[in-house]
């Protein structure tokens, strides 16, 4: 298999979205790498073009959204030239994917144990006993309690947190190269969400796993991210370690989201608050 | 933090909330039937304060607030406002003592009517208030309302979709404070918003409070907001109150393990410093089927054989700070009382 130097790398990625009032350019010369085994976070505000970004990385633009120039290496191939059958190939095997509300994510009619043993029956062919036993053992890895009685519930007994757990369960059942995480802590609780961070970070480092954090949450980056990449106006507009990023950003746009976007760290200056008010 | 005494407005005396579950919800493990929302709270909001309310989705924080403000009404247990215990006041009576009382939720665009322009959803609360008024009288009050929230009089003419999800909050407020209220329950008032309008309307809330005297009971899930905003904070977990103290007691020196726990897994922005909060464990469990003893034994590093069986005493671990824990704490140790010895066939 080939080898080259970046699991993914996005070259001047030009995307258009139709809507109501005409055609939008939304991504607008986009580059990024992902090096090997390393976690890249791609932040911006809401509606910066970060989830389609990754949904162009996946193959999986909606119908409305178009690629008018760019490319999309996944470890030397070009996804975008790829069809339908090996982007299939890719998703779930190569490419993992764990988003944000894990409820809407996973089939609310199928037990999940057998849930993530799909992408072992599909990418690895594996079936029966074999599965189960693969999925128990994936189920114990992402640290969810009794995974044997666990097997065989429905999404809708479980809590987000074991939810999420499952999600990430799947996604890495195939040992990716490549994990894209679209917020996948914005819909949980403190406490769980920095018990799922804790499971990330140390799943991407244990399987040497590279990983494209999409998230516009600054605590999330300092947890996950060895680099930061800022989507504004289409673009990354600043790129580097994201110890240089948080701490000594350059472009006052950056300057600006870090000092809008919380963390949820306690503060308790009343008075400067108060005297905030417009 | 203003020092003095203060007198109690609201109270919540041992009050418990039941919520009868559907067939279909005790298929999914709740074997009794029904949801315990609110298992024996007491909480006080005193005269000009600010209580904090947090904890995690599901833990009972809203209803805690609907049924302070009788928007529910408690299985058992006591409301007391004002020195009267209005648990089971109704009609008429209820009418008049809700006047004292308002609450603002998460979303504005849910609460307000899409179709009514802002001066008629301001006048409807006036009139409940004050009754008939005259013309000028009314839009010199009106205009007064929305300069408090710092809104222009032109808004009176618009319909709620012409503002932004922040200024929809503001008329909210301004639509609460027209009953001049003495007692503010605010919902996760800034949740739904953007980070700029964000800390406009928490400063809004802030001054207001201060400025009117206000009653306000903060329910949020955010510790940074309740940081910044409470002179009190309480903390739910499943149902109970587990610990109640001063802001800045509560941040600096939390003294219920889960209120630990909750603090640790607050993000820092400092790359490499994020550190998983080592005292968890596990997910936590369902709230149609609590464990039992202390509700936070099973994710607890602390927990002993008698944390699963009874339910912790709320303690007065130091004046003015409540914690409904077996141990006590020192610097994140556990040091005495010695724990009871269990008793057969106790707990809930």
């Amino acid at each position: 298999m080939p080898k080259a130097p970046h699991t993914l790398s996005i070259r001047d990625l030009v995307i258009e979205v139709d809507g109501r009032g005409g055609t939008r350019t939304v991504i607008d010369g986009l580059s990024l790498d992902v090096p090997r085994a390393s976690a890249v976070a791609l932040v911006g505000e809401s509606g910066s073009g970060k989830t389609l970004t990754a949904l162009a990385v996946l193959g999986l633009l909606p119908r409305a959204a178009t690629v008018r120039g760019g490319a999309v290496l996944f470890d030397g191939e070009d996804i975008l030239a790829a069809g339908e059958e090996r982007l299939m190939a890719l998703r779930g095997d190569r490419i993992g994917m764990v988003f944000q509300e894990p409820r809407a994510a996973l089939n609310p009619l199928k037990q999940v144990g057998p849930q993530i043993g799909e992408v072992l029956q599909l990418h690895k062919g594996l079936g029966g006993s074999l599965v189960r036993e693969q999925v128990l053992s994936l189920m114990e890895m992402v640290g969810i309690s009794d995974p044997q009685r666990s097997y065989a519930t429905y999404p809708h007994q479980l809590s987000s947190g074991v939810l999420q757990r499952v999600l990430i369960a799947t996604a890495l059942a195939c040992r990716p190269d490549l994990v894209i995480a679209d917020e996948p802590t914005s819909a949980l609780d403190a406490t769980v969400q920095a018990q799922i961070l804790d499971l990330l970070g140390r799943l991407r480092r244990d399987l040497r796993m590279s990983m494209l954090l999409i998230t516009h949450n600054v605590g999330v980056v300092a947890a996950l991210a060895d680099s930061v990449a800022v989507l504004h106006g289409g673009r990354v507009i600043e790129a580097g370690d994201v110890r240089e990023i948080l701490t000594a950003p350059q472009h006052p746009y950056t300057r600006s989201l870090l000092a809008a976007g919380g963390t949820g760290a306690p503060s308790r200056h009343r008075a400067a608050v108060e005297r905030e008010r417009p | 933090m203003t020092a003095g005494p203060r007198a109690p407005l609201v109270e919540a005396r041992e009050v418990t909330k039941l919520y009868y579950t559907s067939p279909g919800l005790r298929a999914t493990g709740g074997r009794r039937g029904f949801v315990r929302a609110l298992d024996r709270v007491s909480l006080t909001v005193n005269a000009g304060e600010t209580v904090g309310l947090v904890g995690e989705s599901g833990c009972g924080k809203s209803t805690l607030g609907r049924v302070l403000i009788r928007l529910e009404t408690s299985t058992a247990g006591q409301i007391v406002f004002d020195g009267q215990d209005i648990t089971r006041l109704r009609g008429g009576k209820l009418r008049k003592r809700r006047r004292d009382m308002q609450i603002i939720f998460q979303d504005p665009a849910s609460s307000l009517n899409p179709r009514l322009r802002i001066r008629t959803a301001l006048e409807e609360a006036v009139r409940t208030h004050r009754g008939r008024i005259p013309a000028r009288q009314m839009n010199a009050h009106l205009g007064a309302l929305l300069e408090m929230v710092g809104l222009p009089v032109e808004a009176l003419g618009r319909l709620p979709r012409e503002f932004s999800v922040g200024e929809r909050q503001r008329i909210s407020l301004a639509r609460a404070l027209a009953m001049e209220p003495r007692f503010l329950v605010a919902d996760e008032p800034v949740s739904a918003l953007d980070a700029a309008s964000r800390a406009q309307v928490s400063a809004l809330l802030a001054s207001l409070q201060k400025e009117l005297r206000l009653s306000l009971l903060l329910i949020t899930h955010n510790v940074e907001l309740v940081g910044q905003l409470s002179h009190r904070i309480a903390v739910m977990y499943l149902g109970r109150v587990v610990e109640t103290a001063p802001t800045d007691r509560l941040l600096d020196a939390p003294r219920h393990p889960y209120t630990r726990a909750l603090l640790s897994s607050v993000l820092t922005r400092e790359p490499g410093a994020f550190r998983p909060p080592a005292v968890l464990r596990g997910d936590p469990p369902s709230a149609l089927d609590p464990p039992k003893g202390c509700h936070f034994h099973p994710r607890c590093p602390c927990a002993e054989m008698h944390c699963r069986l009874i339910v912790p005493l709320t303690r007065e671990v130091e004046p003015g700070h409540f914690a409904m824990c077996h141990f006590d704490f020192e610097g994140g140790v556990k040091v005495g009382p010695q724990p009871p010895p269990p008793v057969a066939g106790a707990g809930p």
